[in-house]
């Protein structure tokens, strides 16, 4: 039967297949480490601040929201699931210019940004994400400088020339009231190496800023010695469960499966408290690490004027920073209206540095995640 | 007496033409079958040639480092391929007992209530994998496991924990068990009984029959059925995550997700173990191959017509039918029903009476009344629907060169069109937008370029579907048919397509319903406006609100189930399905 049937064809068919193949691999592949080379030229640069620069308040203000209208919409690329709450407050203030938003988690973004950037075909106008993410396409240099007046009203710390800090996100320690009695919850870090939580004390496994941000705290405000820090960490390692997820986290701690999770921010636990979950954090355990999300607007925005508009509202206190504090997130701005629970001046919060996020995020990384896997060894340690 | 002579009567025939040739070469069938291949081969060529370049090549060239970085980044690589091996084994041997029983029962017995015993044989595929092993997190685990508190512990003393390996293949195996019983229902659909009744009159026992008879014939469905859930079990992300992470049980995707997630990526290091599941899935389909030769033993559609006479259970009806009450009550009621009380509460915790009476359909209303929901449902209906028609009608036709060819490279083209099973959704939708970004065409950005993802995604399926169903169907009727004078075109459309359409069908309703709860591509793929349902349910599981992905969750299990029965009556009518059942 199948003498039959020619084989000529499927030769052919088959040579054109490689053909077709290699024209369409046939730009350059991708090389191992990937780096985006985002803004050359920079004819967008600074055009985009730069244009709005010497003008008033009044002025400017009118000049951008005219623009943006022209412009008609703002592509957001965001990991804040907030999001719809965001564009639906901001479409009502300024109507006229549509949200349009991506959301993904952080590392999609940036993957997804590093593609398009690499390609030259930046489909984005503003940008909102953690901080690890924001400092890396900075250094890519595809983020505009945010030169905007709005910036005198936020810390000075806010400020990282490509990219704003827009909120913050606080590393609770929470616990379920049902299972730990009143008094007998943890009442500082080292409280969780106690041999009482073993197997009751549930850990997210990509936190590393929050051990690298304690592990410093511990060894430079605390006085502790590093082979101090590392014992207390695999006692706590020893003690706890890991998961994959925060929601999974606090489903877990909620239901019960975990006494205590380290590591909740403030949305997650103030959502199950206002369902009536069995969960608390107060009275916090200090110190409340505390990691940045940021925003920024693109070199190459293809709506430049409305991504500045969009940014600058949401780092306003009367705009996007309400409706963080709604959806009780810790906005960066100051006293602003109708936030919750805000975290009291005595308790100490502690950023990581810089460097956790960039020169050695390698080392803590790797280094949590040996601490997660249970191994005893952690990079350095002599015992 | 002349002898004739011949030399000169027996002429050389004159060499053809070439404008002869070349029209010999343009048929319908070498057309049909040429686009086919080449879009088959290209589809898959795409991601798999990214992930060898960013295995194999790094800025300096060629490179093996990734795989010392890969392998070695973890504790125990040892322990890592093991347990990969043990779950993806206990997972396909779990899948292909439970499908094959359950399409042995609907198929070739009168046991009761089919209709609904075919729908909940589909649930488990349908429910996103994040929900169905949450479900069983809620039933199983040791500390707040219901089965446990209210069942187990009574009666064995001590809870089952769900955090294990055993526990693991569990939830996987009955999670992947559609896949088997769709492949083996259809097997089943289309055997003709006459070898069993033969068997049966020279005095064959129901267990030799069973064994001899029945189980070999099957053996390119079974065969099938096993490559496909152990590579996806392999493939399995969500399973390893929530119960393996928790007593440090680590598999090979554990460790591809966790290089996967940091930027910048280190393609050498998770290149080098998504190749080492590349390889194993060459292996694997090779073998599968072999195992299947000697087409002609299991052609089970001949020209003999054939009635099956579904197996009398006569006084075991009864009984049959409580043990699969049983059977769908424990893997399918009871983790939906968990999943419905989860739905309709604020927060999850064991029932009261208060509780009960708290319940509201809250959930539901965030859950719908997002910007994105109707969209997103609609174009997931478009493009699930869009997919499955195109593998469905690609691999149909690619299926009949592997399995009616002797065509040289087509064992090549069938481990091609396998391989993306076991590409990271991730790498494949890098190597998508990798190529899209830089083409003219207007695919990156609209629903094409998620169209594109799906195909790819979902061609080993697929494939699977369809080479068993073509499998099945004899030879004799097409060469009858072009006996008759039809051209390729009408047998392959006329005879073969009806005679194979209940395992290509199966492959259609299989890709519909996975494709609603694709995400590790599309989340990288989509753009604003061209959201699907996949991306609603990623954004509820983000945000910390596990009770509205549960109504989705619900939600879609309802639709979906509508959806395949109203399919799966269409695509009855057309093929010889539509005689029993």
């Amino acid at each position: 039967m199948s003498g039959r049937y020619s084989r000529r064809g499927f030769v052919a068919a088959f040579a054109a297949v490689g053909a077709v193949a290699l024209a369409a691999c046939g730009s350059a592949p991708p090389t191992a480490k990937q780096g985006g080379g985002g803004g050359n030229g920079g004819s967008d640069a600074a055009s985009g601040f730069a244009k709005y620069a010497n003008m008033s308040a009044d002025e400017r203000q009118k000049a951008l929201v005219a623009d943006a209208k022209k412009e008609g919409q703002v592509v957001v690329y965001t990991s804040n699931t907030d999001i719809d709450a965001l564009a639906k407050a901001f479409e009502a203030k300024y109507p006229g210019v549509d949200v349009k938003p991506y959301r993904a988690d952080s590392e999609t973004l940036i993957q997804r940004l590093s593609q398009e950037s690499s390609a030259g075909k930046i489909a984005n106008d503003a940008l909102e994400t953690d901080n690890f993410e924001m400092i890396a396409l900075d250094k890519n240099g595809d983020l505009a400088k945010f030169d905007s007046p709005v910036l005198s009203d936020l810390p000075d710390s806010a400020n990282h020339g490509g990219w704003v800090t827009s909120r913050l996100n606080t590393f609770f320690v929470a616990w379920n009231t049902k299972l730990v009695q009143k008094g007998g919850q943890p009442k500082s870090f080292l409280d969780l190496a106690d041999p009482k939580w073993k197997g009751k004390i549930g850990m997210e496994e990509g936190d590393f800023p929050l051990y690298a941000g304690l592990t410093l705290y511990l060894e430079n405000q605390k006085g502790m010695s590093k082979s101090d820090v590392r014992a207390y960490w695999r006692k706590v390692a020893a003690n706890a469960k890991v998961v994959s997820g925060h929601t999974v986290l606090e489903q877990l701690l909620d239901s019960g499966e975990f006494s205590v999770a380290m590591g909740l921010d403030k949305h997650f636990v103030e959502q199950s408290k206002e369902a009536g979950a069995p969960v608390a954090w107060t009275p916090y355990v200090e110190p409340v690490i505390a990691v940045p999300s940021g925003l920024g607007v693109m070199k190459k925005a293809p709506h430049p004027a409305a991504g500045i508009l969009f940014t600058e509202w949401l780092l306003a206190r009367q705009g996007g920073q309400e409706i963080y504090a709604q959806k009780f997130r810790v906005p960066i701005a100051k006293n602003v209206p109708g936030e919750k629970d805000v975290l009291p001046s005595s308790v100490e919060v502690v950023e990581p540095p810089d460097s956790v996020f960039t020169t050695d995020v390698e080392k803590w990384r790797t280094d949590y995640q040996k601490l997660l896997q249970g191994s005893a060894k952690v990079e350095g340690d002599d015992g | 007496m002349t002898t004739v002579d011949r030399s000169a009567t027996a002429a050389a025939p004159a060499p053809r033409p070439w404008r002869a040739r070349v029209r010999s070469l343009v048929t319908v069938r070498t057309l049909v079958l040429g686009v086919a291949c080449v879009v088959v081969a290209y589809l898959a060529i795409v991601p798999v040639y990214y992930l060898l370049w960013g295995t194999f090549f790094d800025a300096s060239g060629l490179t093996f480092s990734g795989f010392t970085r890969g392998f070695t980044g973890l504790l125990d690589a040892k322990a890592m391929v093991r347990n990969s091996i043990e779950f993806a084994v206990g997972s396909a041997a779990l899948s292909l007992v439970i499908g094959t029983a359950l399409a042995y029962v609907q198929v070739r017995t009168d046991a009761p209530f089919k209709g609904l015993f075919f729908a909940a044989s589909l649930v488990p595929i349908i429910l996103p994998g994040i929900l169905y092993t949450v479900a069983w997190i809620f039933l199983a685990s040791p500390k707040i496991g219901v089965l446990n508190d209210l069942i187990i512990t009574p009666v064995l003393g001590h809870p089952l924990n769900i955090y294990s390996i055993p526990g693991m293949i569990w939830v996987q195996g009955l999670h992947l068990s559609p896949i088997a019983f769709l492949l083996m229902a259809s097997a089943l659909r289309n055997m003709d009984p006459s070898l069993e009744e033969a068997a049966m009159v020279c005095g064959a026992s129901r267990r030799q029959l069973f064994r001899r008879v029945t189980m070999p014939l099957l053996r390119p469905a079974l065969v099938a059925a096993v490559l496909l859930v152990f590579l996806q079990s392999l493939e399995s992300f969500e399973v390893p995550a929530l119960l393996g992470l928790q007593s440090r049980i680590y598999v090979f995707t554990s460790q591809i997700y966790h290089i996967l997630g940091y930027y910048p990526i280190d393609y050498g290091a998770a290149g080098a173990l998504a190749t080492t599941l590349l390889a194993i899935a060459c292996c694997t389909v090779l073998l599968s191959g072999w195992l299947s030769r000697n087409a002609r033993n299991f052609q089970t559609i001949s020209g003999k017509g054939f009635r099956p006479r579904p197996l009398a259970l006569g006084r075991a009806r009864p009984w049959v039918g409580a043990g699969l009450t049983l059977y769908f009550l424990v893997t399918v009621i009871v983790p939906v029903l968990v999943l419905l009380y989860a739905s309709l509460l604020k927060f999850y915790r064991a029932p009261t009476l208060e509780v009960l009476e708290s319940m509201s359909f809250a959930n539901y209303m965030t859950a719908w009344s997002s910007p994105i929901a109707v969209r997103a449902l609609r174009n997931s209906l478009l493009i699930g629907v869009s997919s499955a028609t195109v593998v469905a009608a690609l691999t149909a036709t690619v299926g009949w060169i592997i399995v009616r060819t002797r065509v040289p490279g087509r064992r090549a083209l069938d481990v091609l069109a396998t391989l993306p099973l076991v590409i990271p959704g991730l790498v494949l939708g890098l190597a998508l937008s990798f190529v899209y970004l830089r083409s003219s065409l207007p695919i990156y950005g609209t629903l094409w370029i998620l169209l594109i993802s799906y195909s790819t995604r979902y061609l080993p399926y697929g494939m699977r579907y369809s080479v068993s169903a073509i499998g099945q169907v004899s030879t004799e009727l097409e060469e009858c048919a072009s006996v008759f004078g039809a051209s390729w075109w009408q047998s392959f459309r006329r005879v073969l397509l009806p005679l194979a359409s209940s395992g290509v069908v199966a492959g259609w309703i299989y890709v519909l319903v996975v494709s609603f709860r694709e995400l590790s591509s599309t989340i990288l793929l989509y753009s604003p406006g061209k959201e699907v349902l996949s991306v609603l349910l990623w954004e509820q599981f983000n945000d910390g609100k596990f009770e509205v992905l549960a109504a989705v969750g619900v939600s879609m299990v309802a639709m979906l189930l509508v959806l395949v029965t109203i399919a799966y009556s269409i695509g009855a009518r057309f093929g010889a399905a539509n005689d029993y059942t």
